[in-house]
């Protein structure tokens, strides 16, 4: 069963596994294919779309995907990149994404992502701006759906982790949005411990902790020092050096 | 052989609705410039920014304007003797001129004015006329200046 | 920056004879303080009644930061100006301090905070002289525009002008150690701040100090230099008897971070000190006027006629009773031996205010010792308030930042008084004095004029906490209007 095979990203051999998804077997190459609602410990759902990859023609979720014999993968290419970015540009006008007063600023995914991608400010696509009140009832945390980008990794991590229910979406089309089992939070059963309210599960800043807003400085945030994705890259590398100190 | 030291100073508040066209210019240009380009948003031109022109090459002032023509404008400027270092804040003229008297050295220059709307409100956005504006003077600079000639 | 006439604008009709009562306007405040105008009243006989000077203030805060997080705050308040943004960003920090329970910061939290402010004044002081003030001082304000030029004092100084710029960007620099930013930082956080110096930055700015201390001894050699020289100008340009109002350190000493609220009359007594600062508003009310949208405080106890009172700078250097430093002592000394305890002149602010800086960088100087900013506790925690009350002395006067926040963190009420609202009345007074002296029995605008008006009021260096300032916006005028709001002339350059 545990028969490697070979895919082909961008003209590159990657090595792969049964039942491994494309993502997986490119990020143990060191190979990183961004994303934003695929996180480790939640099973993917392939949402966002951000990373969509051409899987023999075809364009697919990479986070879904299962990895096939001798796949031909197009992935860091010019019109991927692109489509990349015209997902991350539309969550930007689609939410309120305020950076230098959002204390998520610095450890943001789809700001990190935005940067990677070098999206810029400029395109004709209007500001949706919702006026979506702040829910801060509970103690610990404050909801700001203003800032929700649809991941879903709350949903899945409060279901598949916490056995509960605590968040699901209402609405639809442009219309949806991020609701909690409740009037407002503090009517639910989120307590401190959940896995949905942790770090790192909210990957802007919509859940946020409170009273914890800016205590780690400029310079020391997760991404003020590397690109998103680049702690996969570095894997490779990481050993490589540990080899050659090592010697 | 050294490349020419660029440095783009964008001007104003991004509180400010339109004023905000020389930060959203700046963040546009993103983190990756090419070897020798620096970009910079400042709220205005402060005495102490003589210190970074006098260490480039080339500087572009980008700010907005109720006062050009739309889109934009594209001007070279010099050292200005008259230019107004009023208050708490210099025009790019009056900046290359204190740099010339401190430091001895004034780079090449040019003020890229893009035309702004609404200026007075407090609002963190730009109107979507300025937003258009923001983007022409984007390809234009970035071919003017090669940076991302395939844009 | 050429003055001229405007009398070919077809709107504007010059015609003097048409009114009893005129209204000279002058608009010195250019783009990034605001939008503001001077009007001059003058009665029948053409004397100067009452100057105003009209400031067009953004009043948009509340609206931006209601039901914000409290901690939120100090980062999204700094946002609203690009000049002193760090005094926004403290007093909206210590007002937040209150909220989360800290009535006393770590040692750590308080010297990162304070080296963060001391650096902030410093470089606001330095380029208020330097680059606003000198070139009226050097060369006379009665000289033209063109040789009131800032080139041609930089011309004739470069090197106090080369150092000028160097000590901003110490300043500078030391606000972006401390606040992670030289604009938008988020150093101060309710309870603390979110940051140590490195060892790296202690030793790159201490190795300036020494340099930089001799470079302000020297300006400040130039501030008494002037003053001395020019006394009979000091006494007789726009100096009237006040209060005075700052913060004063516990035991009388000037401090720019924290104190007990003091206010002093004309003759240097005691109207009130109040140590517990959220008591601020026993003692200070707020006066609107419907001529602007700027509030006139005054001391409650006096009244609105007579408890209008002064700020900043000379306020400080008037209330305290000596400074914490060596050199700054000294210089406090001399400034009383020339110009006594209880000075009342509009110039001596820019003495005062070099007075401060060569004490900001005795005390940058002293900090940067304290290792106190290597390491230690940075944030601590305490029972939660519900209002808070943030004070600090910010470069041109005490700044108030007070707020409200709910049991689920939310800010539900804010109002601040900064440092130019205070000195509201007293820059009206000053200007007075000025049109009264330069154009009774001769109501007629000329550069003159504008020059001592902008004078008067650069002395207070007046911030409207706006920074608006797209190109082509920066009118500079003076207006003469009669009694049904005509303009009859004017000037603008």
């Amino acid at each position: 069963m545990s028969t490697t095979f070979t895919i082909h990203v961008d003209g590159a051999a990657i090595p792969a596994r049964p039942g491994q998804t494309i993502m997986e077997a490119c990020d143990a190459a060191g190979l990183y294919i961004p994303r934003l609602c695929d996180v480790e410990g939640l099973a993917p759902q392939g949402s966002c779309r951000v990373c969509t990859v051409r899987d023999n023609g075809r364009c697919v979720s990479a986070c879904t995907q299962p990895a096939m014999p001798e796949a031909v993968i197009e992935h860091d290419t010019e019109s991927m990149n692109r489509y990349r970015r015209d997902l991350v540009t539309m969550l930007l006008h689609e939410g309120n994404h305020l950076c230098p007063g959002c204390e998520a600023s610095g450890r943001c995914e789809l700001q990190a992502m935005a940067y990677r991608l070098g999206i810029t400010d400029s395109n004709r696509l209007p500001y949706l701006q919702p006026v979506r009140p702040l829910d801060a009832s509970h103690p610990l945390w404050v909801l700001d759906t203003n800032r929700c980008i649809f991941c879903s990794r709350c949903i899945r991590a409060s279901r598949e982790q916490d056995g509960k229910n605590v968040f699901e979406y209402v609405g639809r089309g442009i219309h949806k949005r991020l609701a909690v089992n409740g009037n407002h939070l503090a009517d639910t059963s989120a307590q401190e411990g959940d896995h949905a309210m942790s770090d790192g599960i909210c990957p802007v800043g919509c859940i946020i902790r409170k009273g914890e807003g800016f205590s780690t400085p400029i310079g020391q945030r997760r991404f003020d020092k590397h690109l998103i994705g680049e702690e996969i890259e570095n894997k490779s590398g990481r050993s490589d050096l540990s080899t050659e100190e090592a010697q | 052989m050294d490349e020419l030291r660029t440095l783009i100073l964008g001007i104003g508040n991004p509180a400010r609705g339109d004023d905000g066209l020389g930060a959203a210019f700046i963040s546009a240009l993103g983190e990756s410039l090419p070897e020798g380009f620096r970009a910079e948003a400042c709220y205005q031109l402060a005495v102490e920014d003589a210190i970074a022109l006098s260490q480039v090459d080339r500087v572009c002032f980008v700010d907005a304007s109720v006062d050009v023509p739309a889109p934009f404008d594209w001007q070279p400027v010099g050292a200005d003797p008259q230019g107004t270092m009023d208050s708490h804040a210099l025009t790019p003229g009056a900046l290359l001129m204190l740099t010339g008297i401190l430091f001895n050295t004034i780079p090449e220059a040019w003020v890229l004015a893009i035309r702004a709307e609404e200026t007075s409100e407090i609002r963190e956005q730009l109107s979507e006329t300025a937003t258009q504006h923001l983007e022409l003077a984007l390809r234009f600079f970035n071919e003017k200046a090669g940076i991302y000639p395939d844009l | 920056m050429t003055d001229r006439a405007a009398p070919t604008d077809p709107d504007i009709p010059v015609n003097q004879s048409r009114s009893e009562s005129r209204r000279i306007e002058i608009d010195p405040i250019t783009r990034v303080e605001g939008h503001g105008k001077v009007s001059i009243h003058l009665n029948s006989a053409g004397e100067v009644d009452e100057a105003r000077l009209h400031i067009v203030e953004f009043r948009g805060f509340e609206r931006f930061i209601e039901g914000r997080l409290l901690w939120e705050v100090p980062v999204i308040v700094q946002r609203l100006c690009g000049i002193c943004p760090v005094s926004h960003h403290l007093a909206a920090a210590k007002a937040m301090d209150q909220i989360v329970g800290v009535d006393q910061l770590t040692p750590t939290a308080e010297k990162m905070r304070r080296l963060m402010h001391y650096g902030q004044v410093l470089q606001s002081h330095v380029l208020h002289f330097f680059h606003l003030s000198s070139p009226d001082l050097l060369f006379g304000f009665d000289a033209p525009a063109e040789q009131r030029n800032i080139f041609a004092v930089i011309q004739a100084y470069p090197e106090l002008a080369r150092r000028a710029v160097l000590l901003r960007k110490f300043g500078q620099d030391i606000i972006e150690v401390t606040a992670g930013k030289k604009i938008h930082g988020t150093g101060a956080i309710p309870g603390g701040i979110n940051r140590h110096l490195t060892l790296e930055e202690r030793d790159r700015l201490l190795g300036q100090i020494d340099e930089l201390t001799q470079w302000c001894r020297d300006a400040l050699k130039v501030a008494e230099n002037y003053c001395e020289q020019h006394l009979d100008m000091l006494k007789s340009f726009a100096s009237f008897e006040s209060n005075f109002l700052s913060l004063v350190r516990e035991d009388g000493a000037l401090d720019l971070y924290h104190g007990v609220l003091s206010a002093q009359d004309a003759l240097g007594h005691p109207i009130f000190a109040e140590a517990d600062l959220t008591r601020f508003n026993h003692y200070l009310h707020e006066e609107v006027k419907d001529w602007s949208y700027m509030k006139f405080p005054f001391i409650q106890s006096l009244g609105p006629e007579s408890g209008w009172y002064r700020v900043g700078p000379l306020a400080r250097i008037n209330n305290c009773k000596g400074m914490t430093t060596s050199e700054a002592d000294l210089a406090l000394k001399r400034f009383r031996a020339v110009l006594g305890k209880h000075c009342g002149h509009s110039l001596a602010y820019h003495w005062a205010r070099m007075i401060e800086v060569l004490h900001c960088i005795e005390v940058i100087a002293r900090l940067l010792e304290d290792s106190d900013l290597l390491t230690g506790e940075r944030v601590i925690k305490g029972v939660r308030r519900e209002e808070g009350i943030g004070m600090i002395e910010a470069p041109r006067g005490t700044l108030i930042h007070h707020y409200k926040v709910d049991e689920h963190d939310q800010v539900q009420f804010c109002n601040l008084i900064v440092s130019t609202t205070h000195n509201n009345t007293a820059m009206n007074r000053a200007i007075t004095m000025v049109a009264k002296q330069h154009l009774n029995g001769q109501p007629n605008l000329d550069d003159a004029l504008l020059n001592h008006v902008e004078v008067a009021v650069r002395a207070y260096d007046p911030c409207l906490s706006c920074a608006t300032h797209a190109l082509g916006q920066m009118p500079l005028q003076i207006e003469l209007l009669d009694a049904q709001g005509q303009r009859l002339q004017m000037l603008s350059r």
